[in-house]
């Protein structure tokens, strides 16, 4: 180092000069992740205006395309399977029975020869009777009344299910009930009874005994 | 009105790398702390009236935060990990007098950090004095006084290992 004061500034501005030509390592990180962080990719950008935006992000094609086909693909699979299986034994008992079915008589007819479109409980025996006295039951009928009662039977049960969840939740709801807020007791966190909510005010004690937690339909028989 | 795509690819090609070395100075998560500067700049509604100032002050809040994290980290780890990272591209062999740049590095590292900032953010990030003054929450003063100090003994640690280099064996 020298002791010019002069001498050495310029020794460092020269210093500068050659630091400053020197390049930083370029970096590794990609500006397209800094986009990606912020928002979608463009290819992922829904177009409100269009109803089948969500098809633009080919995540979601490949997704629908895939798992949805293969879903629904599955299901048509199994259903044939199960009507396939249901007209196989059929058959076989059909094979076994013909002689019975062809003289008409009360315990073969009420069977067989259900409606095509089977719904439980809604066939009176006047109907069946009606049919049973045609006696025209063919082979595809048959056929398809196994595929109603391994099929859309199901598919209608599940519904029916749903359906009377949705149905008790607004009828408790109607009646006051809140779902989605029960009360517990602190000590040992055991559900308590909730009757009514005319007695709501009065049941709970105002000494912090009592706190609100959150549940949802656990514990209320639907 | 947020910031279009274009001016922030423009203040990326233009700044990244520089910024990351920046950041080097401090933590050795630096492109990290790059990103999550760009990401914070994108969210902004309108452009800073000096970008590379204020992504400088970002990035330095984010090495410094990652920095202590990583302390704390080494601080319980029993085996400290020596992370061998470059900090400069390699010497152009075209140039008369090339600086090393390991040799560069070994040096700017012995240097006291905050001087190592000053040092970094005036030639590479392109800061001015003033700018790194705000950035660092010194007087400008001392900011010119450590940055003339930081480069004196960088000077002498790039010659001393230019002349041990040059010595016969």
């Amino acid at each position: 180092m020298t002791n010019d004061p002069e001498k050495s500034y310029s020794d460092l501005d020269a210093l500068k000069n050659r630091l400053r030509a020197i390049d930083p390592m370029p970096t590794t990180a990609s500006l397209e992740r800094v986009f990606e962080r912020i928002e979608p990719p463009p290819s992922c950008k829904p177009a409100l205006s269009s109803p089948q935006a969500v098809w633009h992000c080919p995540t979601w094609a490949i997704f629908s395309s895939g798992v949805g086909f293969g879903a629904i693909a599955a299901t048509i699979a199994w259903i044939a399977m199960t009507g396939w299986m249901a007209s196989a034994t059929r058959d076989s008992k059909l094979a076994s029975e013909t002689s019975v079915l062809q003289t008409p008589s009360k315990s073969v007819a009420a069977s067989p020869v259900a409606p095509t479109m089977k719904i439980k409980n809604t066939v009176s025996k006047t109907d069946s009777k009606t049919v049973s006295k045609t006696n025209g039951t063919s082979a595809s009928s048959l056929h398809s009344v196994g595929n109603d009662e391994f099929g859309l039977d199901m598919i209608r049960d599940t519904l029916s299910v749903i359906s009377k969840q949705q149905w008790d939740r607004r009828r408790l709801e109607e009646r006051g009930f809140s779902i989605s807020t029960q009360f517990y007791r602190s000590s040992d966190r055991s559900k308590v009874p909730y009757t009514s909510p005319s007695t709501r005010t009065t049941t709970r004690p105002h000494n912090s005994v009592w706190e609100i937690g959150r549940g949802d339909l656990d514990g209320i028989e639907l | 009105m947020a910031i279009r795509h274009e001016e922030i690819t423009k203040l990326w090609h233009a700044h990244a790398s520089a910024l990351t070395l920046l950041a080097r100075t401090r933590c050795n998560a630096a492109e990290d702390c790059v990103q999550e500067a760009y990401v914070k700049l994108a969210k902004l509604e309108e452009l800073p009236r000096e970008p590379i100032a204020w992504l400088s002050q970002v990035v330095r809040h984010e090495a410094i935060s990652h920095w202590r994290s990583e302390h704390r980290r080494q601080q319980r780890e029993v085996i400290a990990v020596q992370n061998q990272q470059q900090w400069f591209a390699s010497a152009d062999s075209d140039r008369c007098d090339p600086i090393d740049h390991l040799a560069l590095q070994q040096a700017l590292e012995n240097l006291d950090v905050d001087d190592r900032e000053i040092l970094v953010a005036h030639i590479w990030t392109g800061l001015t004095f003033r700018q790194i003054a705000e950035l660092t929450e010194l007087p400008l003063t001392q900011v010119h006084r450590r940055y003339t100090a930081a480069m004196q003994r960088l000077k002498l640690e790039i010659d001393a290992s230019n002349h041990s280099a040059a010595a016969p064996t």
